[in-house]
C-alpha cells in the first residue's frame, strides 16, 4: 500500500509549551488509522497542523505526494482532505439537505457570474441522495440540522464531510458523548467508508472503538509519540499500558 | 413558478403602475427615495447579512459613487450611463482597497477598518476642496439623459423617469440576491455566516467569497449613490454621513438579515419612521438608536425573523413536533 | 527646526498619552469580554461633559472626579442593561457590536438634545500661563494629562498584574468557562471590566477637553483614534495599546508639523491599514494565523 498522508518531525510550540514534539507519523491509502493518547497528549494539534488549521512551527506534511505544510484547509479540500470537528460542528440554521450542498461545495459547478447571467446547472440530486442515505438521514432532509438530536447531529458532521469527496477524512473525536450502541453503529459507519476506498485518520478517546476499527494506531503522549503498531501490538505495548492502565484510566 | 417569484413579480408590476395614478411629484418622490433605501439595503445585505461581516462603513461607498459621478459629470462631462457605470466600478476599487488587508483576518478588523474608512472618506470631502468643492459640496450635477445617435437625446426632466430607472435598479438588485441565494456561491455565503471553519474545511476559499460579497455590495452602493447624485442634482459630504451607514445597517437588521424581503422590509420602516418619530422631535434619533437595540437583543433575526418564527411554530403545530 | 521637531514631540506624547488613555479602555472590553465597544467615543464624550456641567460648580479638578464618579455608573449600566442580555442563549458573536453602535446612536443624540450641537468650551485652572521647559512650551494641563495618563496605566497594569479582581479579570480572558468553572464571579468581572474601560475613556475626555472643545460629536473621532491605537498595538493587548498611543500621537504630531494638517486626523487610518497588512497582531502582538 502506499503511503497517503505523512508527517515529518510535525512541532507546534505555544510560547513556551511544546504541545506536539517532533512527531512522524505515517497513514497508509486505504486503512483506518488511529491517533491515540491520553487528555492533552496532542492530538488534537496534531490534528489541526495536518488539516490547515494551525501552521507548524517546524516540521512538514505530505499529502498524496506533494507537500502541503501550511496550506489553507480549503486548498486541502481541493486535494482531497476533509475532516470533522471534536465539537460537534454543522451549519445549524440551514436544513439537513443543505448542510450537504454546501459540503459538495467543491463539486457543484455554478460560477459566480453564470450564476448572475444565465443558466446554472442544477445540483447532482442523486450524489445527494446518496450521502444522505449512506448515513441513515434521508428522511430527516428538510429539518434544519440545529433542531436534529445529537446523535443525528454528529452522523451530519461526517455526512458533510464525506460530501466534499475526500481521499482522506479525518475524524476527530467521532464518538464524543455517543452511548454504547451509538458508538458501534459508528464502527459500522467507518468500515462502510473504507470501504469506498476512503482513507480515514481518526482521533478518539473511545479505545472499544479504537481497536476494533483501526488497522494501524499511532500513540501519542506530552506531544510526543510513544509507540505505533496494529492494535494488537498496541494492546501488548507495555508503553502504552502504562500510560493508560498504569494510572488507573482504564477508558474502555 | 414559486409562490415567491409570483409574489415578486406582482410587486413589481404594481410599483411600476403607480405613476400612472400618481401624478403628485411628492409621493414619486418618496418612492424614489425609499427604492434608493431598498438598494441600499439589499447591498449591504450581502456582507453583512449573508457573510455576516460587520461592514460600518457603507455611505462611504454609496459617496464614492455619488462624487465619481458628479466630478465626471460637472468637470468632464460625461454622459450619464458612463458616469453611472464609473461610480459603480472606483466604489468596488475602494471596496477592493479596505476589503484586501481587512477580510483576510478573522475577528473585528474588518468592521474597525470599514469604520474608520467611512470617516477618513468624509474627511478627505471636506476638505480636499480643489476636486470635491469641499463642505458646501457640489452643485449642479446634470441630469440623467439617454443618448439619441439620430436627435436630441431624452434628457430626465421629471421624477418619472427616475422613477423607473430607480425601480429598475431595484429589479437588478433582487434580482441578483435572488439568483444567488439559491446558487452555490449564496449557499458559500450562509455557510461562512454559519460557521466559518467548517466552511472552509469544506473547500469553499472563505477569503474569496467574503470579497465576492463585499464588492457586489460596494458596486451597487456605488450605483445607487451616483444615480442619487444625479436625481438631486447634488453631492456634498453629508452623503458620507454615518448616520447613513447606520440606517442601512438598522435596515438590514430590523428587516431581517440574510433575507430577500427582509431588507425591503427594513427600507420601508426606516423611510416612514422618521416622519412617524417626527412627533418626538429632537429625541428622534434617540427612538431611532433604541428600536435598533431592542431589536438586536430580542429580535435578532428581524421581522421576517419573527414572522418566519411564528409560521413555522404554527407548522410545527399542525404536524405534530416533526424531528 | 529641531526645535519645532522637539516641539510636535512633546505635543505628540501629551496627545499620545490620552490616546492610550482610550485605548486601554477599548482594549481591555475586547480582550475580556470580546466587545468591541463602538459607544466607546460617547463614553468620552460623556466623560467630557460630565466635566463640564460639574466643574460649573465644583470647579475643574473635582469635577472630574465626579465625572469619573458618573463614568462608573454608566459602564455598569451599559454592560446591565445592554451587553448582560447579549449573553444569554445562543446569541451571535457580533451581537454586541452593532449593540454598542445603536447604543453610541442613543447617547451622541441624547447629548445632542440636552445641549445642542454647539461646541462647549471646559475651562481648566491649568490650560493657560504656558511653562518653558528648555525652549518648549507646555502647559500645566499638558503635565497634567500626561502625569494622570501615565498613573491611570500604572495602576491599572497592577491592578491586572497583581490584584485579586485583576487576576479574575485574566482568567476570563483566557477562558472564559473554565474560569466559570473555577468559581470566578464572571459576571462581576464584566461588571469591573466595563466601569474601568468607561472611567479611562470619560478620564481621557474629561483630561482633553480644556484644550479642545466639547460637543456631542467628538466620540467619534475618538473612536477611530482608540480602535486605530488598539489595532496599533495588537488587539487585547495591555502594553501595545499604550506603545501604540505614543506612536499615534507623535506621528500625528509630526505629520501636522511637516505635511498637512487637515488630514492630521487621518494618519491613525493610515497607520492602521499598514499594521493590517504587513502586521495584523500589532507592533507588540505575537504573530498571527490569517485565515
Amino acid at each position: 500500500m502506499a503511503t497517503l498522508l505523512s508527517t515529518t518531525d510535525l512541532t507546534a510550540q505555544f510560547g513556551g509549551l511544546t504541545a506536539v514534539d517532533r512527531v512522524n507519523l505515517t497513514v497508509e491509502e486505504g486503512s483506518v488509522t488511529g491517533l491515540i493518547g491520553p487528555n492533552g497528549a496532542g492530538k488534537t494539534t496534531a490534528f489541526n497542523m495536518i488539516s490547515g488549521f494551525l501552521t507548524p512551527t517546524s516540521g512538514s506534511v505530505n499529502f498524496a505526494g506533494r507537500e502541503i505544510t501550511g496550506h489553507a484547509p480549503h486548498r486541502l479540500a481541493k486535494l482531497g482532505m476533509s475532516r470533522t470537528f471534536q465539537h460537534t460542528s454543522i451549519f445549524a440554521n440551514l436544513t439537513v439537505r443543505e448542510n450537504i450542498l454546501v459540503g459538495m461545495h467543491l463539486k457543484i459547478d455554478q460560477p459566480f457570474f453564470r450564476t448572475l447571467t444565465g443558466r446554472i446547472k442544477p445540483v447532482d440530486e442523486d450524489a445527494v441522495r446518496e450521502i444522505l442515505n449512506l448515513l441513515e438521514l434521508a428522511d430527516r432532509a428538510k429539518i434544519q440540522a440545529g433542531s436534529l438530536p445529537y446523535g443525528d447531529q454528529r452522523k451530519l458532521e461526517i455526512a458533510i464531510a464525506l460530501a466534499v469527496g475526500p481521499r482522506l477524512l479525518l475524524l476527530d473525536e467521532p464518538a464524543a458523548g455517543m452511548n454504547p450502541e451509538e458508538a458501534m453503529r459508528l464502527v459500522g459507519v467507518i468500515r462502510m467508508i473504507q470501504k469506498r476506498d476512503i482513507t480515514v485518520l481518526l482521533v478518539e478517546h473511545n479505545m472499544r472503538l479504537v481497536m476494533g476499527v483501526c488497522d494501524r494506531i499511532h500513540v501519542l503522549e506530552h506531544g510526543r509519540k510513544i509507540a505505533e503498531g496494529t492494535p494488537a501490538e498496541i494492546a501488548a505495548n507495555p508503553r502504552v499500558i502504562e500510560v493508560y492502565l498504569g494510572k488507573g484510566q482504564a477508558n474502555a | 413558478m414559486t409562490r415567491q417569484t409570483l409574489t415578486g413579480i406582482l410587486l413589481f408590476g404594481l410599483a411600476a403602475a403607480v405613476p400612472a395614478f400618481v401624478a403628485n411629484p411628492f409621493y414619486l418622490h418618496t418612492g424614489i427615495a425609499l427604492m434608493v433605501n431598498i438598494v441600499l439595503a439589499l447591498s449591504l445585505n450581502f456582507i453583512l447579512g449573508y457573510v455576516g461581516e460587520k461592514s460600518l462603513g457603507h455611505a462611504a461607498f454609496y459617496g464614492i459613487g455619488g462624487y465619481t459621478a458628479a466630478i465626471l459629470a460637472i468637470n468632464y462631462a460625461l454622459p450619464a450611463w458612463l458616469t453611472l457605470i464609473a461610480g459603480a466600478f472606483v466604489s468596488g476599487l475602494f471596496g477592493l482597497i479596505v476589503g484586501y488587508p481587512s477580510l483576510r483576518l478573522r475577528g473585528p478588523y474588518f468592521a474597525i477598518a470599514t469604520l474608520g474608512f467611512g470617516a477618513i472618506l468624509q474627511l478627505i470631502a471636506t476638505n480636499w476642496v480643489a476636486v470635491t468643492k469641499g463642505p458646501m459640496g457640489m452643485p449642479g450635477v446634470p441630469p440623467i439623459s439617454l443618448p439619441n445617435p439620430f436627435g436630441a437625446g431624452f434628457v430626465f426632466s421629471t421624477e418619472r423617469p427616475y422613477y423607473y430607472l430607480a425601480l429598475i435598479f431595484v429589479a437588478l438588485t433582487c434580482w441578483i440576491t435572488y439568483r444567488l441565494a439559491n446558487s452555490r456561491t449564496g449557499r458559500a455565503f450562509v455557510a461562512i455566516h454559519e460557521n466559518v471553519d467548517l466552511a472552509e474545511s469544506v473547500g469553499i476559499d472563505t477569503f474569496n467569497f467574503k470579497m465576492i460579497a463585499f464588492l457586489l455590495g460596494t458596486v451597487l452602493a456605488g450605483l445607487i449613490g451616483a444615480f442619487n447624485a444625479h436625481y438631486t442634482n447634488f453631492i456634498s459630504p453629508k452623503a458620507l454621513e454615518p448616520y447613513l451607514t447606520l440606517n442601512a445597517v438598522t435596515m438590514v437588521i430590523i428587516g431581517g438579515e440574510g433575507t430577500l424581503a427582509g431588507p425591503i422590509v427594513g427600507a420601508v420602516l426606516v423611510t416612514f419612521l422618521p416622519e412617524v418619530l417626527r412627533v418626538a422631535e429632537q429625541y428622534r434619533m434617540v427612538f431611532f438608536g433604541l428600536i435598533l437595540l431592542i431589536s438586536i437583543i430580542y429580535a435578532p433575526s428581524g421581522i421576517v425573523g419573527l414572522v418566519r418564527n411564528i409560521a413555522g411554530r404554527r407548522e410545527a403545530a399542525r404536524h405534530g413536533n416533526a424531528a | 527646526m529641531i526645535w519645532l521637531f522637539a516641539q510636535q514631540m512633546v505635543n505628540g506624547l501629551v496627545m499620545g498619552s490620552v490616546y492610550a488613555l482610550l485605548a486601554l479602555g477599548l482594549t481591555i472590553s475586547f480582550g475580556i469580554a470580546r466587545v468591541i465597544n463602538f459607544a466607546h467615543g460617547e463614553l468620552y464624550m460623556l466623560g467630557a461633559f460630565f466635566t463640564y456641567v460639574a466643574a460649573a460648580r465644583f470647579g475643574y479638578l473635582p469635577g472630574v472626579g465626579i465625572s469619573v464618579l458618573g463614568m462608573v455608573a454608566i459602564g455598569l449600566l451599559l454592560d446591565r442593561l445592554v451587553l448582560k442580555p447579549l449573553r444569554k442563549g445562543k446569541m451571535s458573536l457580533w451581537a454586541p457590536f452593532l449593540a454598542t453602535l445603536a447604543v453610541s446612536v442613543i447617547l451622541q443624540n441624547l447629548a445632542m438634545a440636552v445641549f445642542g450641537p454647539d461646541p462647549y468650551l471646559l475651562s481648566s485652572p491649568f490650560a493657560y500661563n504656558p511653562v518653558i521647559i528648555a525652549g518648549l512650551v507646555v502647559t500645566k494641563q499638558d503635565i497634567l494629562i500626561a502625569g494622570v495618563s501615565l498613573a491611570a496605566t500604572l495602576l491599572l497594569t497592577l491592578f491586572i498584574k497583581k490584584g485579586r479582581y485583576g487576576l479574575a479579570m485574566r482568567a476570563v480572558a483566557r477562558d472564559r468557562q473554565t474560569a466559570a468553572l473555577m468559581g470566578i464571579g464572571i459576571e462581576k468581572v464584566y461588571m469591573l471590566t466595563f466601569a474601568l474601560s468607561a472611567v479611562l475613556a470619560g478620564l481621557a475626555g474629561a483630561l482633553v477637553a480644556p484644550k479642545a472643545m466639547v460637543d456631542p460629536f467628538i466620540g467619534r473621532m475618538a473612536l477611530l483614534k482608540g480602535l486605530s491605537v488598539v489595532i496599533l498595538g495588537g488587539l487585547g493587548n495591555i502594553p501595545g495599546a499604550i506603545a501604540g498611543g505614543l506612536v499615534l500621537g507623535v506621528s500625528e504630531a509630526l505629520g501636522a508639523g511637516f505635511i498637512s494638517a487637515a488630514y492630521k486626523d487621518a494618519i491613525g487610518y493610515a497607520l492602521m491599514i499598514l499594521v493590517l497588512l504587513f502586521r495584523p497582531e500589532g507592533i507588540l502582538g505575537k504573530k498571527m494565523r490569517r485565515a
